[in-house]
């Protein structure tokens, strides 16, 4: 597709610790072969208990950690192996919001000065009189007199728009996301979120939304990526990963979450799907399929051959036993 | 009455601070019957959590100021010892916290935790102690319990944590169970391991749960009444399913239509509740929430009643007693 802004081709992350006495070291296979697509404007959500790797492949994308293997292709271009000197002119392009309003915002610097920081850096604007500071102060929701103050004025939900318009002052055009909103309360969630949406649909920014909360993402994405034990299960539309999953994972996380409408729950509540026991670790994955631990299906070759994405319509899969 | 096992009768929690006077809780008053399970909604800041820790006498803050009456099985826990107090806890209310990374001390095993709580309030012997631990275990579904029990916290996961705690806090067949998000920490597969425990447990040992969180969708799933909480005050109690089909106070609609939700189809916008929760620091006069409320009008100005029918079941706002709803 020409309007396609990123490709990843199997990504691997490889950590490695000292954990294991005598010299020997633990390698903890954080990512395994992750590929996909994201178009310009879209919204891709990630999402996966913790330890599948999301917040990893976000941090990935942007650069802030460096992939083993595997190709990043952003416009045409393998950033996969750029010195941090060669990402510097990117990383205008690619913005990074964090999860927690508190730890993110630099205490001694104004709003002002925070959100004029990355124009400064990157040569778009001499000081924080730019008016392009104010202006973006205000599209986030924020009055412009709260430039002058500080970031322990505010709660949660003001310092994560403070965030936000740190992200998006230099008009990025790929932003990663890494849980936004799960540090807010619902409330103030709900006006983030819109406030996410109207700037994508206002700048044309593409999202690539991690999040553990498959409400959120089903509301904010347009394709979601399930992830589990650092591979992607399935990836689809929303609508097909929602009303039509077909991984036995996606099938049971969806399945889990517990509605907000008493009658649908006691409805769901005889169908549901609990999954027994814990996330293997990552440290040492199932041989096969890395769900046949925890799945209702799993056969004989799930413990052997290892299930590959297979594409079927706009939606993909990897599973030996699709559901229909 | 006999069938009220916890009354709680105009409860304030106030703490002195350098800024002053921070009202965490203002005139709470709700009751739970035996078997019963009672979900406390509220976000950050709405006392809920503050409110359940005075009513197991947790708070020992020399600035904090707590009065009015806490009624367990008719007798006053607020008037209580220390040590009266130590022989309710844990044996008679049990507590279960929302971080299980914090609430078990790492130097000691899981099972230690177990006997120490059973041999704190029963002569019981250390095999004895030890193989209830086990059963415990395997009631609350951890794999291989006689391995595990001699574990140490650390070699457990998040949602296992959570299991030990429960089966801790279940260890002497409480009357009443208080959860305090249990499960916010985990993830959707365990919590709804975490939740189906909860529920059979409660069938089990007909127990009561109190549970406090900010999901509407645990509290659609584990309980049977509703008390919604904001910046300190109830704002509304109702039974489950007439405040999920039919909310009184603007701020409980607020906050169910707030919530992005799997079951719905895709709305190009979420409805939000403007502005921030309320400071308990400054307190507006009237209704707390009139600063972000889209029905706010000049009455507000002044504290709403909560006007209850004969259940205990209503809502404090103007809008109700006016009959002008919107």
């Amino acid at each position: 597709m020409s309007n396609e802004i990123l490709s990843v081709k199997n990504i691997r992350k490889i950590y490695e610790s000292s954990g294991g006495g005598f010299g020997r070291k633990n390698t903890v296979s954080a990512l395994d072969g992750v590929s996909f697509n994201l178009v310009q404007g879209e919204t891709l959500g990630i999402v996966g208990e913790s330890g599948c790797g999301k917040s990893t492949l976000g941090r990935i994308i942007s650069r802030l950690d460096s992939p083993t293997a595997g190709e990043i292709i952003y416009k045409g271009n393998d950033i996969a192996k750029k010195s941090l000197a060669e990402m510097r002119p990117l990383r205008k392009e690619i913005q990074f919001i964090f999860q927690d309003p508190y730890a993110s915002l630099n205490p001694r610097m104004t709003v002002r000065q925070i959100v004029a920081e990355p124009l400064i850096v990157h040569g778009m604007a001499k000081d924080d009189s730019d008016p392009q500071v104010d202006e973006m102060i205000e599209l986030c929701g924020l009055s412009r007199e709260f430039g002058n103050r500080y970031p322990h004025e505010f709660s949660g939900g003001q310092r994560q728009r403070v965030g936000i318009a740190r992200a998006l002052v230099t008009r990025p055009k790929l932003v990663v996301l890494d849980e936004p909103v799960s540090a807010l309360d619902v409330s103030v969630q709900a006006q983030i979120l819109n406030l996410l949406d109207d700037l994508r649909e206002k700048f044309g920014f593409s999202y690539l939304f991690v999040a553990h909360d498959l409400s959120v993402v089903s509301h904010i994405s347009a394709r979601v990526a399930v992830m589990y034990l650092g591979k992607i299960v399935e990836i689809g539309t929303r609508e097909e990963i929602f009303n039509n999953p077909k991984h036995p994972y996606t099938k049971a996380l969806i399945s889990a979450v517990p509605l907000a409408n008493p009658k649908l729950e006691r409805i769901r509540k005889t169908s549901r799907i609990v999954l027994t026991g814990d996330v293997p670790s990552p440290a040492n994955p199932p041989s096969g399929c890395r769900f046949r631990t925890r799945c209702w299906k799993a056969q004989e070759a799930c413990t052997t051959t290892e299930p590959l994405l297979v594409t079927s319509g706009d939606h993909q899969v990897a599973c030996h036993f699709p559901e229909k | 009455m006999a069938e009220k096992l916890l009354e709680v009768k105009n409860l304030c929690v106030s703490f002195k601070t350098r800024k002053g006077v921070v009202r965490a809780v203002n005139n709470l008053s709700f009751s739970i019957n035996h078997g019963e399970v009672l979900g406390i909604v509220g976000e950050s800041g709405s006392g809920k959590s503050v409110s359940m820790s005075a009513v197991m006498g947790l708070i020992k803050d020399e600035n904090a100021e707590i009065t009015g009456e806490v009624l367990f099985n008719g007798e006053d826990l607020l008037k209580k010892s220390d040590e009266e107090l130590r022989a309710i806890r844990g044996k008679d209310i049990a507590m279960v916290f929302q971080d299980p990374m914090t609430a078990l001390t790492p130097v000691y095993t899981i099972g230690w935790h177990i006997r120490e709580q059973l041999q704190l309030h029963s002569n019981i012997s250390d095999k004895d102690a030890k193989a209830r631990a086990i059963e415990l275990l395997e009631e609350v579904g951890i794999p291989d319990p006689a391995k595990r029990v001699n574990q140490y916290p650390h070699e457990f996961s998040g949602g296992m944590r959570q299991r030990a705690i429960i089966a801790m806090a279940l260890s002497l067949n409480p009357k009443l169970l208080i959860a305090d998000e249990p499960t916010t920490a985990l993830d959707v597969t365990i919590q709804a391991q975490i939740l189906d425990l909860l529920e059979r447990l409660r069938k089990t040992h007909d127990s009561s749960i109190i549970i406090i969180t900010h999901d509407m969708g645990v509290i659609s799933e584990l309980s049977s009444e509703v008390l919604v909480m904001y910046a300190g005050r109830m704002v509304e109690r109702s039974t489950k399913s007439s405040l999920f089909a039919n909310p009184q106070h603007p701020y409980t609609k607020g906050l169910m239509n707030s919530v992005p939700r799997v079951d719905r189809a895709r709305t190009s916008r979420l409805e939000t509740i403007s502005g921030q929760p309320a400071s308990l620091l400054n307190l507006p006069s009237g209704c707390a929430f009139s600063s972000r409320c889209s029905s706010a009008h000049a009455a507000c100005t002044e504290q709403p009643v909560f006007t209850a029918d004969s259940n205990g079941y209503g809502a404090a706002c103007f809008l109700l007693t006016e009959g002008a709803r919107s």
